[in-house]
């Protein structure tokens, strides 16, 4: 008989997962409620967060974003403050599903779910997020770069949650970009996502750039790529907007090269290997072109003798 | 392991015993017998049981029911009133919006949705809105044209998105209680 269980707080939450193996937390149920019903999961008992107070809110202030365990992607994608400071992220939990999924689907169910092709993981990578993990033992903080082990896998244990996921705020002029290449723009999973974040100082030379890819790896992949990007220029101020200097391009394209090296995609049902190799520099190019067009408003005019 | 909850369902209180097990969209079919929202894809893929949950579109058969305690949830049944269809379902009917008819009741969820909190959108706007709804016979250009002009007649006229949706003729919600205890349907306990 599945039980079903609706704790008060977080601490009697872990209660239950301990005392009762084979619980699982039931976030939005997106993933969890068709995986059990057509018997892909075994479950013993639903340990609901619905009746928590307070789980649902986005935290979004001076020390960063606190993503708690039922913030839903529409909430995330709909927070103008969360597009201004930390655009990469709004645009994959804008890119999840459907309106009626991004309603009920949540960041930390996304990323507690470890699929390589969840959105919001490649976006959180690059942002630096901590996910805070809790069990009777008490809380510990794991860099989301060590969250993931493989398909389905995380470091969580039997009794642990996660109750909440910590971005840090962004320092300077910084932005950020997700580009998911799909047969469908919405109801569909990603054949290749990108994730990049660039902060930029105020000539417009790169001082920090990380891309991090979904689909192409048996996790959620933090590239080393940013590091074709860092140290160039690649936009100059002019009078209160902002101008190209020659070469990005090629700045871009070299990153999106070392980003293809480093993944290990496989072929399935959605495609090949080789196709998401030759999709790879393709996503990177276009989430490095939207970000810097955020982050750089102007008419973008390239500055001849300028070079990257 | 049964459960009582409350639901308010087009602005009517219903008491349901259900087991865990059971989604919000079987509940609403098999037990409340409001046979409008409709099960297609049942893993979340096709809207057709699109649902207002709080006012939020969601995939009915990807909420467990007791999930929903508590909640207030809109279905097609309520659109319309006694004396009057919704505007969306005027604009529908108007424009051929529907064919087999099957994705419509989720269809309309969902523009009744957009339309609350964006009184004119575009035509991108409106596509993806609509974009977790599946419809395979209309190619979708009737229904866009449908909630275009329902949204004009909306802006020209008083009728608004959000008025009342069931009781719009003035009856007061009436406090029904369903129960199942313990012979929960499973399957056609009310096919529509």
């Amino acid at each position: 008989m599945l039980e079903y269980h609706r704790p008060a707080s977080i601490e009697e939450a872990v209660g239950i997962l301990a005392g009762r193996p084979g619980s699982v937390v039931l976030a939005g149920g997106t993933d969890l409620v068709p995986a059990y019903r057509t018997g892909r999961q075994s479950v013993r008992g639903y340990v609901s967060l619905r009746g928590i107070p307070g789980v649902g809110e986005l935290g979004v202030g001076p020390d960063g974003l606190v993503i708690r365990p039922l913030c839903t992607h529409a909430a995330v994608a709909s927070h103008p403050e969360v597009w201004a400071r930390w655009p990469g992220l709004a645009w994959a939990s804008q890119s999840v599903g459907s309106v009626q999924v991004r309603n009920l689907g949540t960041v930390v169910g996304n990323i507690c779910h470890a699929s390589p092709a969840a959105d919001t993981a490649p976006a959180l990578l690059t942002l630096g997020a901590v996910v805070e993990v809790r069990s009777l033992q008490g809380t510990k903080d794991v860099p989301i770069a060590e969250f993931f082990l493989g398909p389905g896998r995380t470091v969580l244990q039997p009794g642990e949650l996660v109750s909440a996921i910590r971005v840090p705020p962004p320092a300077g002029l910084f932005t950020g970009a997700y580009v998911k290449i799909s047969p469908r723009r919405a109801m569909d999973i990603a054949v290749v996502g990108a994730a990049v974040s660039l902060r930029l100082d105020e000539d417009g030379t790169c001082l920090d750039c990380r891309i991090a890819l979904a689909s192409v790896a048996p996790v959620p992949l933090l590239t080393g790529a940013g590091a074709a990007v860092v140290g160039r220029r690649l936009a100059l101020p002019h009078d209160g907007t902002w101008e190209l200097v020659s070469g990005v391009h090629d700045v871009f394209a070299q990153a999106g090269q070392l980003a293809m090296e480093a993944a290990r995609p496989i072929s399935d049902v959605r495609a090949s290997a080789d196709y998401r190799r030759a999709m790879i520099p393709v996503a990177v190019r276009r989430a490095l072109w939207q970000a810097l067009a955020r982050a750089t408003p102007g008419e973008w005019v390239i500055r001849e003798g300028v070079q990257a | 392991m049964s459960i009582e909850i409350t639901l308010t369902v087009n602005s009517r209180e219903y008491k349901v015993d259900v087991e865990p097990t059971r989604t919000l969209l079987q509940v609403l079919r098999e037990d409340l017998a409001l046979t409008g929202t409709k099960e297609g894809c049942d893993a979340g893929d096709c809207g057709a049981c699109t649902v207002l949950w709080d006012g939020r579109p969601v995939s009915s058969c990807l909420v467990l029911a007791v999930e929903a305690d508590g909640g207030h949830i809109e279905t097609v049944e309520g659109l319309a009133s006694e004396q009057s269809l919704h505007v969306l379902q005027e604009a529908f009917l108007e424009h051929g919006a529907a064919q087999c008819g099957f994705c419509t009741p989720g269809m309309l969820m969902s523009a009744k949705a957009l339309l609350a909190t964006n009184p004119n959108p575009s035509e991108g706007e409106i596509r993806a809105a609509l974009a977790g709804n599946l419809c395979r016979c209309t190619g979708y250009g009737k229904i866009v044209a449908a909630v275009k002009e329902a949204a004009k007649a909306m802006a020209a006229g008083t009728i608004t998105a959000s008025a009342p949706v069931a009781m719009a003729d003035g009856t007061p919600a009436e406090r029904v209680v369903v129960d199942h205890r313990g012979d929960a349907p499973e399957g056609d306990g009310a096919n529509a």
